[in-house]
C-alpha cells in the first residue's frame, strides 16, 4: 500500500485535486451536476488538447520538446478541409493527412538529431514554417463547411451523453500508457530521457527513439485537426495558436518531469480531467478570466514545485533516519539531482 | 378599454418584458383590471407571449461576452450594456477571456449553455468556430445577437453593424477635412488587398467623393498595404511620403495603422504638413491630437454599441421584436433602425475625437 502510494503518490494528488474541483464546481453552480454537461464540457476543453499533449508525452519524456503542434495541427486542419471540399473520403484523408503531420514531425526529429541542435530552436522554426506553409496552401480565408463524416469525431455524442473524442482521448491514453510502460520501445524512450548518453552507449541508436517520438507528436497533432473540425467547424491557418501554453500545463501537471526520463503518461489524463474541471466549474459560476487565468497560473506553479519539495522533503527525512553527511540526491532512475 | 385598463394593460405588459413578474401575474393583473378574456388573447399575442412555456418569473439574464476581457473598447460596450439590462429590468453577466483566443471564447460560450441563458451578446473572434456551440444555444430558445464582429448567420440571431459603410465613409472624409480643410493628395491604407471591411469601405469612400461636392477636393492617388501592423505602418507611411512630397493625407479604416503613421509623421517633422485620419482608438492617439499631429479621427460610441446590442437582445427574447427585413426597431438615445436582408442591424452613431475630446467620455457625435 505504501509502496503503491509512493510510487503513484502524484496520481493520487490528481485524483484528489479532481474530486475537490468536482466538488467545488457542484458548490458553485447548480448547473455542473450533469453528466450531460460534464461530459460535453470535456470535450470542448481537453478534446483537441489531450490529443495533442498525447504526443507531446514522448517527446517530453525523452528530453526533449516540440512547439511546432499547433502548427502541425492547423496544416492538417486546412489539408482535412481541402479534401472535405474536393469530396475526397474519409479513408483517403485520414491516412494522407495523418502520414503529412507525421512526416513534419519527423522532420523536426531528424533537425534534432542529426545536427544536435536544441530542440526548442528548431521547433520554432518549423512552427513559423509549418503554419506559413498553411497559408500558402489555405489562405487567408477559412474553411467552414465539411462533409457530415468529417466533423463525425468531434462532434457526436455516443448515446446523447459520450462524446466521441473523449472516447478517443481515452484510448490514446491507454495505447500511450501501454507503449511507455509495458514495450521496449517505452523502455528505451525513458532510459534516453535519463541519461542519453549512457543509453547510446549501452548500444541503443537514441537518434532514432527521439525521431519516433517527434513522428508520435506529429500524428497526435494531425489526429487532432480532426477533433478541431468536428468541434469548431472551422478551419483556418491561424488556428489552435493559443493551446502550446495549456498542452503544456496538461503535461507538466500530470507529472511528466520537463527535462525528461520521468513521469507516468496516466497522469496526464488526469491533468486534463483536473484542469478541465476546474475551468467548466469557473465557467459555469462566471468566474471573471483574469481570476481563471490567475487560478491556472497557480495550479502549473504548484504543480511544479510540489514534487521539488516532496523530494526535497524525502531526502530530509532520509537523512535524518540513517544520520548521514550531506550526499547527492540520486533519482531512480540513476540521474544526479 | 378605458384609460385606466388601458394603463393597467401597459404596466403589466412591461413588467412581464421586463422580467420582473411572471405569466401567471401577468395574466392575473390583466384579468384583475377587467379586460375580456378575447382582448387579453389579442395582447398576448401582440406582445409575443406564448401561453404555456415555461413560466419567467425572474429577470431575463444576458451574457455579454466580449473579443476580451479588459480592454476599453469592450469594457465601455459592456457599460452600455448594462445600462440597457438596468432599463429593462434584465441582468448582464460579461464573461470573456483575457486574450483573443478564438478557443477560448467557445468554451466561455460553452459554460454559458447550461446556465439557460436568455440572451447572448457576443463580439466573436471568428467568424465559424462558436457556430456549433451557438447552434445549440439557439436551439434551446436563447437568443443570440453579434456586434463588432458576426459569426455565420447559422449561429446567430440579429447581428448589430457598427454603421452602414457609407456612414463609416462619411465619418473618414470629414475626419479628413477637418485636418487637411483644401484636401489633396490622399492614400488609402488597408491590412491586405482581401479584407472584406476595407474593400467595402474604400468603394464607399471613393462614390461619397464622386457624389458629393464636398469631398471632392480628396484626392486618392494610391492604396497601401500595412497588414494591421505597427512597424509595417510606420515604413509604409514614411516610405509613402518620401515617394510623394506633396501628399496631404492618409486614410485608413485600421486602429492599428493609423497612430503608426502618425508616429512616422511627427518623427519626420512633417506634422502640419501630411495628416493620417480615419478610424483609431483614442487610447492609441491622445498624443497626437494634444501635439496636432492629428486633428481629428472617427470611431463608433462603443457605449452605445454594447447598448443597442443588449437592447435588442432583450426585446427579441421578450419577443417584442421580430429580425423580419424592414421591421423598424425604435431604440432611446440611439433612435428608429430599420432590420435589413439577413437579420443585420446598424448602430450607425459616429464620434469624433478632437483635441480636448479625446475619450469616448467627450467624444463629439456625427450628426447625420
Amino acid at each position: 500500500m505504501t509502496r503503491l502510494l509512493y510510487r503513484f503518490g502524484w496520481e493520487v494528488l490528481l485524483v484528489v485535486l479532481i474530486l475537490v474541483a468536482g466538488t467545488v464546481a457542484s458548490l458553485l453552480s447548480p448547473y455542473y451536476l450533469s453528466v450531460g454537461q460534464i461530459g460535453y464540457s470535456l470535450q470542448q476543453s481537453v478534446a483537441v488538447v489531450g490529443t495533442v499533449a498525447a504526443g507531446l508525452v514522448p517527446v517530453i519524456l525523452v528530453g526533449e520538446i516540440d512547439i511546432s503542434q499547433a502548427a502541425i495541427l492547423a496544416l492538417g486542419n486546412i489539408l482535412f478541409a481541402q479534401c472535405s471540399s474536393m469530396g475526397l473520403p474519409l479513408a483517403v484523408a485520414i491516412p494522407g493527412t495523418l502520414l503529412l503531420c507525421a512526416g513534419l514531425g519527423a522532420l523536426n526529429g531528424i533537425l534534432v538529431t542529426a545536427f544536435a541542435l536544441p530542440s526548442l530552436a528548431v521547433t520554432l522554426g518549423t512552427m513559423e514554417a509549418y503554419r506559413a506553409f498553411a497559408l500558402l496552401i489555405g489562405g487567408h480565408g477559412e474553411y467552414a463547411s465539411f462533409g457530415a463524416a468529417y466533423l463525425w469525431l468531434g462532434s457526436a455524442m455516443i448515446g446523447k451523453v459520450l462524446p466521441a473524442s473523449l472516447v478517443l482521448v481515452v484510448v490514446i491514453f491507454a495505447a500511450l500508457t501501454f507503449t511507455m510502460h509495458r514495450t521496449l520501445f517505452g523502455r528505451l524512450v525513458y532510459a534516453t530521457g535519463s541519461g542519453v548518453k549512457a543509453t547510446a552507449m549501452s548500444g541503443v541508436r537514441v537518434n532514432r527513439v527521439k525521431i519516433i517520438t517527434f513522428a508520435i507528436a506529429g500524428v497526435m497533432a494531425g489526429l487532432g485537426s480532426l477533433v478541431y473540425i468536428g468541434q469548431y467547424e472551422s478551419a483556418r491557418a491561424d488556428n489552435a495558436s493559443d493551446i502550446l501554453l495549456l498542452v503544456v500545463t496538461v503535461v507538466v501537471l500530470g507529472g511528466i518531469d520537463i527535462f525528461g526520463g520521468r513521469g507516468n503518461v496516466p497522469g496526464v489524463l488526469l491533468a486534463l480531467v483536473l484542469i478541465g474541471t476546474a475551468r467548466n466549474g469557473m465557467g459555469l459560476a462566471n468566474t471573471p478570466g483574469p481570476v481563471q487565468t490567475l487560478v491556472i497560473g497557480t495550479v502549473l506553479v504548484v504543480s511544479v514545485l510540489l514534487p521539488q519539495l516532496l523530494r526535497l522533503g524525502r531526502a530530509f527525512a532520509r537523512q535524518r533516519r540513517f544520520v548521514q553527511p550531506l550526499q547527492p540526491i540520486i533519482s531512480e532512475s540513476g540521474r544526479t539531482r | 378599454m378605458t384609460d385606466k385598463q388601458q394603463y393597467l394593460r401597459d404596466y403589466a405588459v412591461r413588467e412581464w418584458v421586463a422580467g420582473r413578474t411572471s405569466r401567471r401575474t401577468l395574466l392575473r393583473q390583466l384579468l384583475g383590471a377587467g379586460i375580456s378574456l378575447p382582448a387579453i388573447a389579442a395582447i398576448l399575442a401582440e406582445s409575443g407571449i406564448a401561453i404555456g412555456a415555461a413560466d419567467a418569473a425572474r429577470p431575463l439574464r444576458i451574457f455579454n461576452v466580449p473579443k476580451f476581457t479588459g480592454f476599453v473598447y469592450f469594457e465601455l460596450a459592456k457599460a452600455g450594456g448594462a445600462k440597457a439590462c438596468k432599463e429593462l429590468g434584465a441582468q448582464q453577466i460579461y464573461v470573456g477571456t483575457t486574450t483573443a483566443d478564438v478557443e477560448g471564447q467557445v468554451q466561455v460560450l460553452q459554460n454559458i449553455l447550461p446556465q439557460h441563458p436568455d440572451g447572448i451578446v457576443l463580439a466573436s473572434l471568428d467568424l465559424n468556430a462558436p457556430v456549433p456551440v451557438l447552434r445549440r444555444a439557439l436551439s434551446e430558445g436563447t437568443v443570440v445577437v453579434t456586434f463588432d464582429a458576426d459569426v455565420a448567420p447559422a449561429g446567430r440571431t440579429l447581428f448589430v453593424n457598427m454603421a452602414p459603410f457609407k456612414v463609416q465613409a462619411k465619418a473618414m472624409l470629414e475626419s479628413a477635412l477637418a485636418n487637411a480643410p483644401e484636401g489633396g493628395k490622399s492614400i488609402w491604407i488597408a491590412p491586405t488587398p482581401t479584407v472584406a471591411n476595407f474593400i467595402s469601405q474604400k468603394k464607399a469612400l471613393d462614390e461619397l467623393i464622386a457624389s458629393e461636392p464636398r469631398y471632392r477636393s480628396i484626392r486618392f492617388i494610391d492604396t497601401l498595404y500595412a497588414n494591421d501592423d505597427p512597424e509595417k505602418s510606420y515604413s509604409v507611411g514614411s516610405s509613402a511620403m518620401q515617394a510623394h512630397p506633396d501628399l496631404k493625407l492618409f486614410i485608413t479604416g485600421s486602429g492599428i495603422s493609423n497612430p503608426a503613421i502618425n508616429k512616422a509623421i511627427q518623427d519626420t517633422g512633417r506634422a502640419g504638413k501630411v495628416f493620417s485620419t480615419g478610424f483609431a482608438l483614442p487610447s492609441t492617439m491622445k498624443t497626437f491630437l494634444e501635439d496636432g499631429t492629428c486633428k481629428q479621427f472617427a470611431l463608433w460610441s462603443p457605449f452605445q454599441y454594447g447598448y443597442m446590442a443588449t437592447y435588442c437582445a432583450i426585446l427579441l427574447k421578450s419577443g417584442k421584436m421580430k429580425t423580419a427585413p424592414g421591421t423598424r426597431i425604435s431604440i432611446p438615445s440611439i433612435g428608429e433602425r430599420t432590420i435589413g436582408e439577413g437579420a443585420v442591424t446598424n448602430l450607425s452613431e459616429m464620434v469624433f475625437f478632437t483635441k480636448g475630446h479625446e475619450d469616448f467620455d467627450t467624444a463629439i457625435p456625427m450628426r447625420s
